[in-house]
């Protein structure tokens, strides 16, 4: 059996080709009178179909959003085996600075 | 006893040791343009996707405003300038809220694909190696010799620099592999539901045409109307005319876009589940794959190349 927004499809499809496709502007008229309220109608009929599925929709987005915020996750742990690096040579510096001072000092290792 | 020497042929030893792992590692690592070019393609298709639930909106609009105009004993209120969601909708809410999380995760794995982790290690090795001779030079300046010599601690530093490389690798792999599986349910649904909101047996695709028709049809009217007025004329009418024309070929193309979408969408879905099959057996590319890619691309363009060409506001 059809849905009502199938009918009520069809049944402007009809309308609006006789419309189009007839030359008297009072009959086109007509046609427009009915066809504006099969208009409202289907509106009507659409927003209850994707009302209905907008959980369905809810549901998908919940795991796609979870594994965008794990990609930005992982890029910044991957972004860490730099700063590791970075970390030993920023160390080497604090070193070295700490021998700049003791050679300007005048010492000496042993 | 500390013997310096002994050390450094170690650390030398186990340098070469790593170099060659890491060398063989990745001579061995697939490429991941094939997941690059997902994230390319699937993002155009969210974003069109986008388009077409506001060409719902803009159609319907006009419809009613051109059925406004054909009828003198109308005059214009607020519900001629609603479209089909007023308001903060909630079914369109839903679906353009799940299109912006389709896109931003594909942008994601997009960029996880593509993110030169390597530049960020080579600028830390260089730094690493441009610390270590700053200290060994000092080094000898108090103790008149250096703690490693410079060919061994370039060796050292080029050590650490592949074996950065091979673990950036490895971890964006991972992680790629980890998301894909994780996003897959969530892709595969929203790619089935939004083949059926725009494939062939849904109401909004032909909503939308018979939006444009009854637009067409208020034109048509229009023509009727005034071709047999006192003021009529050629290029009066031959305006009318080439207006009825522009509205009637978008009408024409309003399937195929569609179409279009739905196919793409239905191609995401395929292509998430093969791309979800690669990194399970740890592939990130495969001919299955590249075939379906490419075909997503293609979706993808010839979306975009109908928006060029749609035109619904009765003008080219």
């Amino acid at each position: 059996m059809p849905t009502l927004g199938a009918s009520l499809s069809d049944l402007v499809s009809t309308l609006n080709q006789l419309r189009n496709n007839t030359t008297d502007p009072a009959q086109q008229q007509r046609l427009q009178k009915v066809l504006r309220v099969l208009f409202a109608l289907w509106e009507e009929t659409i927003h209850q179909q994707l009302d209905q599925t907008a959980a369905n929709y809810l549901a998908a987005m919940k795991s796609i959003s979870d594994a965008t915020a794990a990609a930005k996750a992982a890029i910044a742990n991957i972004q860490k085996v730099a700063a590791a690096i970075n970390a030993a040579a920023n160390a080497a510096k604090a070193v070295d600075q700490v021998l700049g001072l003791f050679i300007a000092a005048g010492g000496v290792l042993a | 006893m500390f013997d310096r020497g002994r050390v450094l042929n170690s650390m030398h030893w186990a340098a070469c040791v790593m170099l060659s792992v890491a060398i063989c590692g990745c001579a061995s690592t697939p490429s991941l343009t094939q997941v690059a070019a997902f994230g390319d393609a699937t993002k155009s298709l969210a974003d069109n996707s986008k388009k077409a639930f506001s060409l719902i909106d803009s159609t319907t609009v006009q419809r009613k405003l051109y059925g406004l105009a054909i009828d003198p004993t109308l005059g214009p209120t607020d519900k001629y300038f609603e479209g089909l969601f007023v308001g903060d909708d909630k079914g369109l809410r839903a679906r353009l809220d799940t299109l912006d999380a389709l896109g931003a995760y594909s942008a994601a794995l997009q960029s996880l694909a593509t993110a030169d982790f390597r530049k960020d290690v080579d600028a830390s090795a260089t730094a690493l190696y441009g610390s270590i001779a700053g200290l060994n030079g000092d080094v000898k300046k108090l103790s008149g010799q250096s703690f490693v010599t410079d060919d061994r601690l370039k060796l050292i530093v080029t050590a650490v620099d592949a074996i950065g490389a091979v673990v950036v690798e490895s971890k964006r792999r991972d992680a790629i592999k980890v998301i894909v599986i994780q996003a897959d349910d969530g892709v595969q649904a929203t790619s089935r539901l939004l083949a059926n909101d725009f494939g062939t047996n849904s109401d909004i695709p032909k909503f939308v045409k018979q939006n444009l028709i009854n637009t067409d049809g208020s034109i048509r009217q229009a023509y009727n109307v005034e071709r047999s007025a006192k003021n009529s004329t050629f290029d009066l009418r031959l305006t009318r005319l080439q207006q009825i024309q522009v509205a009637y070929d978008a009408e024409q193309q309003s399937d195929a876009l569609f179409n279009s979408i739905s196919l793409g969408a239905k191609k995401v879905g395929e292509t998430h589940a093969a791309l979800k099959q690669a990194v399970m057996s740890d592939q990130f590319s495969s001919s299955d794959l590249a075939v379906l890619i490419g075909e997503l691309v293609n979706y993808a363009q010839s979306v975009q190349a109908f928006y060029g060409s749609f035109s619904t506001n009765g003008s080219k």
